[in-house]
């Protein structure tokens, strides 16, 4: 292989499609993503020619027949090229883009389910609302029913925050104090992996979360679980693990419904062993990467809340993660 | 020569165009964000400036127009560029209303 | 000796020669450098300008080697290279360098350095305000990147939003650091501003008139113009947050009636012309670039000069499209986004002028010429997806990925850094004994420009498929692994071509004032005359826009002294004032030399700055006084008494002292009210602001202060104001009342503190403290702007006084008198609207 073939075997790929969807806007997947997506589309291809114009008027400039360069240097040229070309083309390309913005932020129809996320440094607090309107609070991972309108309630509980799920849709920022509102719908079931968009400080880079398109039916069934408490723990182990969060104190930043554990500072955890990611979708659920959180927090993400918890023994750490990663 | 001591007038005069350009800008979006916190038909408000600004703006050019005709050398040249902002500023004013031709005011990005 | 006819209008040369023996000799001593080190005291515009360009090549340097720091740790995915909160503090610094340390210092740079040279002056019209700007910037900057090495730099971000960058979520003084050295390094930047707006306007060349000014002083002077309009804004926005930091008064805290929008309106407010006032200055090196390359006269001059200032104005109606994502109402997104169409034409307009002068004429493809294509390839790209993050749901998208870190170093770097390489190569020779390689310089250019595509075309495809701008680090599997590894590639690079630049620089650049390398491109403009420390020997009279091609022996009679001032009438450094739209002779201004107060004014400013920083308080004050000291010492001799009139050549007799609108001082003066006017109306746009946010924290009519209160402090504005008026009466007839006239000023500035004071006490017995709600902080913030101005007015009447006292200052030697007088017009109307806004208002709506 010649060098040259080498680099656009590299290269093509890469251009085209070497990317994995699940954090992209070029791969839409509900329609404002998709609307955005075309017009995308569109202005790159509209780019494309203005690019090819002005290259071109640029080598006839200086390489062209003489006729044709004193076309070009005149007054004349500057008007035509400089100001009638973009004048109509920017207020053909304005109407179509408010246009869609105007498609983006109308609703379709009612809310399928509204849900408020709260973003805070650096994890996002997702809270559900129940038919009585009781909360039902979860964290970093979000479930949504396919192909209904989902309605984001925004807000923020310290620096400003943006969220952004570019698969779904464009980011909203986040702000202490206001409460912004996202409509957004998902068109298959998928999971689409966020992050947070605006700068927030220290961890801001780490700071993820995913949200799991699911079917409509499939959704109302898992609401119902997660409106429920805990999952008592069963076996000696999960017994142990569990009075030793309550013992340890760690229930004065975290929730466990059904238990004594009722702390609002830091994520839920209720049903953590059921999210697939813990620490804002930075590592995968497990009992070795919660164990590592706990005693190893502040490696993960340097200047987060929670204190290294280091007066646990081995069997103790194994029992208490254990008993987290079976919260499901 | 002749000694031509720069008057406010002159600003004003050169700078028509994008100033009522300016004065429109801030009264359309000034009064979105009154309107959307005290009520008020914000439309009514944006038809009115615009038209305002609209025959301020052909007035200020025509005016600039004569004068770079009719005045001496060294105040021409810039009387003619006048002409050529006043010509800027009032496309500039056209593509800002266009907007308001497809959303109404106090629409949340939802 | 040749026949050729003077450019003046009636063809005559002003003067004789042979010229007498001794006035070279007489003009080179009145304008000698400081020898040895003692060359810091210097003046000059051109050794200045050399400092001034050499600090911000050199912040340039260092924000680059930031940059490829954080592409290293970018370079692969999950990456410990650089830790977080280093990688934070790095990602502010080359921002915040690269902006207020490297581009604006650098534009102002290259306006210091050409425009005396372009105009035919013989120096800036305020010599030492340059200088001063120049120091204040060099002592304030170093310290603030050092504040890096010591771990104590903000990490906030260049745009510092709060509530990040408050007390609560930024507890050290890295944020501090940023407020108080960037404010301060801001007000450097006015002062450049108003040095560079009087000397465009002022002391042009006899007979360059706006239409034959060149296009490079055409953009120094919008670009100054929006400093004094744009600046302002973020001057204001950091005094709120330090305000809010140092003593809790709760401008951004939402709880407490604050809002953090209000921050992004004031700092984009600033920061989207900001764009602007860096490529302004790089277009206009461009318009001067491309003529002499090509060998013929700017197409469409007329319509880029039409593009310079629809943009200085349109550029106005922009900032919200920085806040596309923010949940403003949908029309307002709308309405910018029209904005931002509309400023793209003016860039329209030039891109296609500069193409057709390549049709015009026939370029030569010279290292500076490849700069001046590669900026025409860069910017445009960057213009075009500048169009797409307008639209707004392309934006919402696209904003605060890595596809906006490309297009704004399209823009910039393409905008503004390309052309000034470009400037170097082409200007070199001007200054430099020998001109720059163009070997090395066209190694240097393909370097720079492919590296800089390399590095920065795939992050559009980064952005868009999902990385987030500002992240220390990233997972693998995203997609983004190969691309990070090419944009570090490239980074690398372009880091190679600036290496090349260097050392082309130090083998060839030589600077000099003497024995310049000359015209070797053979341009048409005035700067490739001789440029002495004294600019040219004398001052050409000029009938076209390209003076050297029109006369082609006019360096030579220049040099002979055939044109006008060929030496030094009074025995000082003068320059000629012309007036500003068709460069009519007006009179001969002298111009102070070196010194060493100016020096040190800047050094206790920035000492003051900094000390309060670090919350010494007593050694900030020590400082601040010493700097007041300084200023005042090196004002003292600024104003000499009349030497009569005097002979320019061709029978021009002008005078050598003016007062009024014809002293430049009155026009300095005059763009600092300007300068305090856009401070006062950013902070009437805040307080108008937080009200439409909250409203509900405004006070009833029956909360606020009774009306006697502001009614009396609104009497002693208007007593004074009356003082003031008689005094100025007073001053215009003869010597006689010099007791009564320094009693009315007395009087006057007392009345002035009075109104303040009273106000205050007013709100304060009402129990207003400001650091209750974001209605009682704005009403004290009224205050703090009043009290500003009312103390320099304090300093300037005392300096007033003591210059009568001291004989230096009569019914005709009045210009210190009358400079005291508009700004105390200023802040007797600033004082009347301030209580009309902070007593009226909330009985308006209430």
């Amino acid at each position: 292989m010649t060098p040259r073939r080498a680099i656009t075997s590299v290269s093509v790929p890469v251009l085209l499609s070497g990317c994995s969807d699940v954090q992209s806007a070029l791969a839409p997947m509900g329609p404002d993503a998709s609307r955005i997506f075309t017009l995308a589309g569109i202005l790159f291809a509209g780019a494309a020619v203005v690019m090819l114009i002005v290259l071109a008027a640029l080598w006839i400039a200086m390489r062209g027949s003489p006729d044709a360069r004193r076309g070009l240097a005149t007054d004349r040229a500057v008007i035509v090229g400089g100001i009638a070309f973009p004048t109509v083309t920017l207020i053909a390309l304005l109407g179509y883009g408010v246009w869609v913005m105007r498609a983006n932020i109308t609703p379709v129809d009612a809310a399928a389910v509204q849900i408020e996320v709260v973003g805070e440094q650096w994890w996002w607090r997702v809270v559900y609302r129940d038919a009585e309107g009781r909360r039902i609070e979860s964290a970093n991972e979000i479930r949504i029913p396919v192909g209904r309108e989902v309605e984001f309630r925004l807000t923020s509980a310290d620096v400003i925050h943006s969220f952004w799920v570019p698969n779904l849709a464009g980011k909203l920022d986040m702000f202490p104090g206001r409460t912004t509102t996202l409509r957004l719908s998902a068109d298959r079931p998928g999971v689409y992996r966020g992050q947070c968009a605006e700068y927030c400080g220290g961890a801001h880079a780490l700071m993820a979360m995913e949200v799991v398109a699911v079917p409509e039916a499939d959704f109302a069934v898992w609401l119902a679980t997660e409106a429920m408490p805990a999952p008592a723990p069963v076996g000696e182990t999960d017994k142990r693990g569990q009075t030793l969060f309550l013992a340890a104190g760690c229930g004065a930043c975290h929730a466990i419904r059904g238990t004594s554990a009722n702390g609002v500072i830091g994520p839920d955890l209720t049903r953590v062993g059921a999210r697939r990611f813990i620490a804002a979708a930075t590592l995968p659920t497990s009992r070795e990467t919660l164990a590592r959180v706990i005693v190893d927090g502040q490696h993960i993400k340097p200047g987060n809340g929670m204190p290294p918890f280091r007066i646990f023994s081995p069997g103790e750490l194994d029992a208490l993660s254990g008993y987290l990663a079976g919260l499901k | 020569m002749k000694t031509v001591i720069a008057r406010p007038g002159f600003v004003l005069r050169w700078f028509a165009g994008p100033l009522i350009w300016a004065a429109h800008f801030l009264v359309v979006y000034g009064s979105e964000s009154l309107a959307c916190t005290r009520g008020g038909s914000h439309a009514l408000v944006v038809i009115a400036a615009t038209i305002v600004t609209l025959g301020a703006l052909a007035a200020t050019t025509a005016l600039a127009v004569r004068r770079s005709r009719a005045s001496g050398q060294g105040t021409a040249f810039m009387d003619t560029v006048a002409v050529a902002l006043g010509f800027l500023s009032i496309t500039a004013v056209l593509a800002m209303v266009l907007p308001a031709f497809l959303l109404s005011a106090c629409m949340d990005v939802a | 000796m040749t026949k050729a006819k003077a450019a003046t209008p009636s063809g005559e040369f002003p003067h004789k020669l042979p010229r007498p023996k001794d006035e070279l000799a007489r003009l080179k001593e009145v304008w000698a450098l400081p020898k040895g080190w003692r060359i810091l005291s210097a003046v000059n515009n051109t050794v200045i300008g050399y400092f001034y360009i050499a600090t911000a090549f050199g912040f340039f340097v260092l924000a680059g080697i930031l940059a490829l720091l954080m592409r290293t740790q970018l370079a692969v995915p999950d990456n410990d290279f650089i830790g977080q909160e280093t990688y934070n503090q790095i990602f502010t610094m080359h921002g915040t360098v690269m902006m207020f340390l490297f581009a604006v210092p650098a534009v102002e740079a290259m306006g210091v350095l050409l425009l005396p040279q372009m105009l035919g002056a013989r120096d800036l019209p305020f010599p030492r305000l340059g200088a001063f700007a120049f120091w204040a910037y060099l002592v304030g900057g170093s310290v603030f990147f050092c504040t890096l090495f010591v771990g104590m730099a903000p990490s906030g971000g260049w745009f510092m939003y709060p509530p990040l960058s408050g007390e609560r979520f930024s507890p050290g003084v890295g944020a501090d650091f940023w407020l108080l050295g960037i404010g301060f390094i801001e007000i450097s930047a006015i002062a450049g501003a108003i040095e560079i707006i009087v000397g465009v306007l002022r002391t042009r060349a006899p007979g360059m008139s706006l239409d034959k000014m060149p296009i490079f002083a055409w953009t120094m002077l919008i670009l100054a113009g929006m400093i004094v309009f744009a600046f302002p804004a973020i001057i204001l926005a950091t005094i709120l947050l330090e305000l809010e930091r140092a003593f809790g008064w709760p401008f951004f805290i939402a709880e407490r009636g604050g809002d953090a929008l209000l921050w992004q309106h004031l700092f984009w407010f600033f920061g989207h012309p900001e764009v602007y006032i860096i490529f302004l200055p790089a277009a206009g090196m461009v318009s001067m670039i491309v003529p002499a390359m090509t060998g013929t006269t700017l197409v469409g001059h007329r319509l880029i000069v039409v593009a310079l200032i629809a943009t200085g104005f349109f550029s106005f109606g922009l900032w919200v499209h920085h806040m596309f994502t923010t949940g403003i109402p949908a029309l307002s997104l709308g309405f910018f986004s029209a904005a931002s169409m509309a400023v793209s034409i003016p860039s329209g307009i030039q891109v296609f002028a500069w193409i057709a002068t390549l049709a015009a004429g026939r370029l030569k493809l010279t290292a500076a010429s490849l700069f001046v294509l590669g900026f025409l390839f860069v910017f445009t790209l960057g213009g075009l997806t500048g169009v797409m993050v307008a639209m707004v749901p392309f934006d919402w998208q696209a904003h605060d990925t890595y596809f906006v870190v490309a297009h704004f170093h399209y823009v910039l770097v393409g905008g503004m850094v390309f052309p000034l390489f470009a400037a170097f190569y082409y200007w070199a020779p001007a200054f430099s004994r020998r001109p720059l390689s163009e070997r090395l310089g066209k190694w240097a250019f393909w370097l720079i420009f492919l590296g800089f595509n390399v590095a920065f075309f795939p992050m559009h495809i980064t952005g868009l498929i999902g990385m987030p701008r500002r992240v220390y680090t990233y997972p693998a599997g995203l997609g983004w692994d190969t691309l990070n590894l090419i944009s570090t590639f490239g980074a690398f690079v372009v880091a190679g071509g600036v290496l090349l630049i260097l050392v082309d620089l130090a083998r060839n650049l030589r600077p000099t004032l003497q024995d310049s390398a000359g015209n070797v491109w053979k341009a048409g403009t005035l700067e490739w005359m001789e440029n002495h420390v004294y600019g040219a020997r004398s001052v050409p009279h000029v009938d076209s826009r390209e003076p050297l091609w029109t006369h082609p022996t006019m360096t030579d009679d220049v040099h002979e002294g055939r044109y006008y001032l060929p030496g030094s009438v009074t025995g000082a450094r003068e320059t000629i004032v012309t007036s500003p739209v068709e460069g009519a002779p007006q009179c001969v201004m002298r111009l102070s030399g070196p010194g060493w107060a100016h020096v040190l004014a800047a050094v206790f400013t920035a000492a003051f700055f900094l000390l309060l920083t670090v919350k010494l308080v007593t050694a900030a004050i020590v400082s601040g006084v010493l700097a007041v000291v300084m200023i005042l010492a090196w004002m003292w001799d600024s104003d000499p008494a009349s030497a009569g009139t005097v002979d320019i050549g061709g029978g021009i007799r002008l005078p050598t002292y003016v007062s009024g609108p014809t002293h430049p001082a009155w026009w300095a003066m005059i763009v600092l009210i300007l300068v305090a006017g856009a401070l006062y109306l950013s902070y009437v746009f805040a307080y108008l602001y937080l009200w439409t946010v909250s409203p509900q924290g405004w006070p009833s009519a029956d909360a606020l202060p009774d009306a006697p209160g502001p009614a009396a402090a609104a009497g002693l504005l208007v007593a004074s104001g009356l003082a003031l008026a008689a005094a100025s009466r007073v001053l215009s007839r003869k010597d006689r009342f010099r007791g009564a006239l320094a009693a009315l000023v007395a009087f006057g500035v007392i009345t002035l503190v009075a109104a303040l004071a009273l106000d205050i006490w007013t709100q304060w017995r009402g129990g207003l403290r400001p650091e209750a709600s974001g209605y009682a902080a704005m009403v004290y913030a009224n205050a703090v702007l009043q009290g500003q101005i009312v103390a320099a007015i304090v300093v300037m009447a005392g300096f007033m006084l003591a210059r009568l006292a001291a004989g230096r200052l009569d019914g005709s030697r009045r210009v210190v008198f009358d400079n005291l007088a508009i700004l105390w017009w200023y802040a007797v109307g600033q004082g009347l609207v301030g209580l009309a806004l902070t007593h009226g208002f909330p009985r308006l709506v209430g």
